[in-house]
């Protein structure tokens, strides 16, 4: 489905014209999709990028708008390619527990940890500096450049982009019940498109069953 | 990034209420709409805590102005202020001994006095507490080290308890406590009295430093060595240095964490309020939908023409989303968890299983 297949769906429910529309521009239904893309990628994280980038000598913290333009939600995994290690997640408090002096110990990296929602930590941060890092990101998409692009989500979800886009639509038109209808369902489905963007995509969560419904104590 | 304008312009589009952009509505005025934005924006900073900044305070710390009385504090314009005396009712004393006689009570012998904590050097003061001022937009703090060693918090009872001047004891810094002063503050227990600044402005304070000199060799990394102009990047095998305050303009200080005070601090939105040109550029632009949101929700909450508490919660119900979003991103690596779930079956129970006793077992008193 298209940018403007989308755009068609979301003025005819909105008993609007799809091709001259007179209470809505064209811009606003664009901008309320690409909001409703915004909305998706942040609650399922669906967008991954990967960025390369040097690790610098002493650098020990790595600032998001510097590695990826503005578009970086949070980092979800940090290889190092020279070193064929991923690095594992902690926080600051773990580090503080570990050693008292961390700050100060260099070497090979093997731990990252957050600071805030554009900053992250490397740790131990090498003085030499030679080597790479791969940040994986889950970002937020590309706007939408014309009316042939497609989103970069399932095409069994595009749906739930009209469905945001409908409710800024009745909202527009001060109508609470539609307008509240049409948000439900839309976080509704962006419960169903979070569980395509993890494991849950690959196979039957098999590994989750426990003994909740029937546990030993029971049986007997 | 978007400007305030914009986000102005939207929200009108939303509320229906203006056919031209730029202009007012019938109901609610820009100014109206811009309020509603720079309350959004304290909400979503203040609720989320997502937004840190890393700060160094040199210690012995430094203020803005000290006072002899909390009313001068007023005067700073924004600044940090200290007031060291002693303020009773009437009057205000830099030393014990002054209350004692103007109360008249028999004076004991005291300490120094200093209105300046580098003064320390100098006056031996036992019932001054030192006290560090964070800037005006921090909002909390997240964590705290001296000399790379992390301090961990501690309550002024505990101290009280343990020592009749734990406020003046010099030594090695090992907690630190919100103390008994203004908000924004807070004290170190032991405390240094020695200049630990690892950079100096000689000359003047103002303007942007050309030239560096120290114990390091400083370069520029062209072949000509020339240490002049202006730096944008500072690299460094030994240690990082950040941009603390944005990575905007021009380096016009230089502070160093080597035994010094660093702190990660939550902060709000800076002050003043932002205008219509501006961008509310502590978050990410994606998230200034939110804003938005906010503001939606407090205009349709509004009493008269335009009220309505329906869509309003509708709105709020989306900031609140927004704020969660913004939650988690100030904690990433949860994106980045191992699976906790155990493979099927093999999980355990929380709770240790009851002992089974058959049934013929005697009964226990």
């Amino acid at each position: 489905m298209t940018l403007e297949e989308l755009r068609t769906s979301v003025l005819r429910e909105l008993n609007e014209n799809p091709v001259t529309p007179i209470y809505w521009t064209l811009g606003e239904i664009d901008a309320y999709l690409e909001e409703a893309q915004e909305i998706l990628a942040e609650t399922a994280g669906l967008v991954k990028r990967t960025f390369t980038i040097p690790r610098r000598p002493g650098t020990a913290i790595y600032q998001l708008p510097g590695i990826g333009d503005h578009d970086i939600l949070a980092p979800c995994r940090v290889w190092v390619p020279d070193l064929k290690r991923r690095l594992q997640a902690v926080t600051l408090a773990n580090l503080d527990a570990r050693y008292e002096r961390w700050m100060e110990s260099p070497g090979e990296p093997y731990w990252w940890y957050p600071i805030s929602w554009d900053q992250f930590g490397i740790w131990p941060a090498g003085g030499q500096g030679e080597g790479w890092m791969e940040v994986t990101c889950v970002c937020w998409p590309q706007p939408f450049l014309d009316a042939g692009d497609e989103p970069e989500f399932h095409p069994s979800r595009y749906e739930s982009l009209a469905t945001y886009a409908t409710w800024l639509g009745y909202l527009k038109q001060w109508d609470g019940e539609r307008a509240a209808q049409r948000l439900a369902t839309f976080l509704g489905e962006a419960g169903g498109v979070r569980s395509l963007t993890g494991v849950q995509q690959v196979q039957e969560k098999w590994w989750a069953r426990g003994r909740d419904h029937g546990n030993m104590r029971n049986t007997h | 990034m978007a400007t305030c304008a914009t986000l102005i312009d939207e929200t009108q589009l939303l509320l229906g209420d203006s056919t031209l952009s730029g202009t007012d509505g019938q109901i609610w005025s820009r100014a109206e709409i811009l309020d509603a934005l720079n309350d959004g924006y304290r909400a979503l900073l203040t609720q989320s805590q997502a937004v840190r900044r890393w700060t160094i305070l040199e210690t012995p710390p430094q203020y803005t102005m000290t006072g002899d009385h909390e009313w001068e504090g007023r005067f700073v314009k924004g600044g940090t202020f200290w007031c060291h005396n002693m303020v009773t009712e009437g009057y205000s004393a830099e030393h014990l001994w002054e209350v004692q006689v103007l109360e008249g009570v028999e004076p004991e012998a005291s300490g120094g006095h200093v209105d300046h904590e580098w003064e320390r050097i100098y006056a031996t003061s036992t019932h001054q507490h030192y006290r560090f001022a964070l800037p005006r937009d921090s909002e909390r703090i997240a964590g705290l080290w001296y000399d790379h060693r992390r301090l961990q918090p501690i309550q002024v009872r505990d101290l009280d308890s343990m020592e009749r001047h734990w406020m003046s004891i010099a030594g090695y810094p090992m907690a630190w406590t919100p103390g008994i002063g203004r908000l924004r503050t807070f004290e170190l227990y032991e405390i240094i009295t020695t200049d630990q600044r690892g950079y100096a402005l000689v000359n003047t304070p103002w303007g942007i430093p050309r030239y560096r000199t120290g114990s390091r060799t400083y370069a520029t990394g062209l072949a000509s060595g020339d240490l002049y102009g202006v730096p944008r990047r500072i690299m460094s095998p030994d240690r990082q240095y950040l941009a603390t305050h944005g990575v905007w303009g021009l380096p016009r200080n230089y502070h160093t964490s080597v035994g010094n005070v660093l702190i990660l601090e939550v902060i709000g939105p800076e002050v003043p309020d932002i205008l219509e040109e501006d961008t509310p550029a502590l978050l990410p632009a994606q998230m200034h939908k939110y804003l938005r949101y906010f503001a939606l929700a407090q205009l349709w909450n509004r009493q008269g023409e335009g009220y309505r508490p329906d869509l309003a919660g509708l709105c709020s119900q989306v900031f609140t989303h927004g704020v969660q979003v913004l939650k988690n991103l100030g904690w990433i690596t949860m994106h980045d968890e191992q699976m906790a779930r155990n493979p099927g079956r093999m999980r355990q129970n929380r709770l240790m299983p009851h002992a089974q006793l058959p049934s013929t077992y005697p009964r226990v008193p």
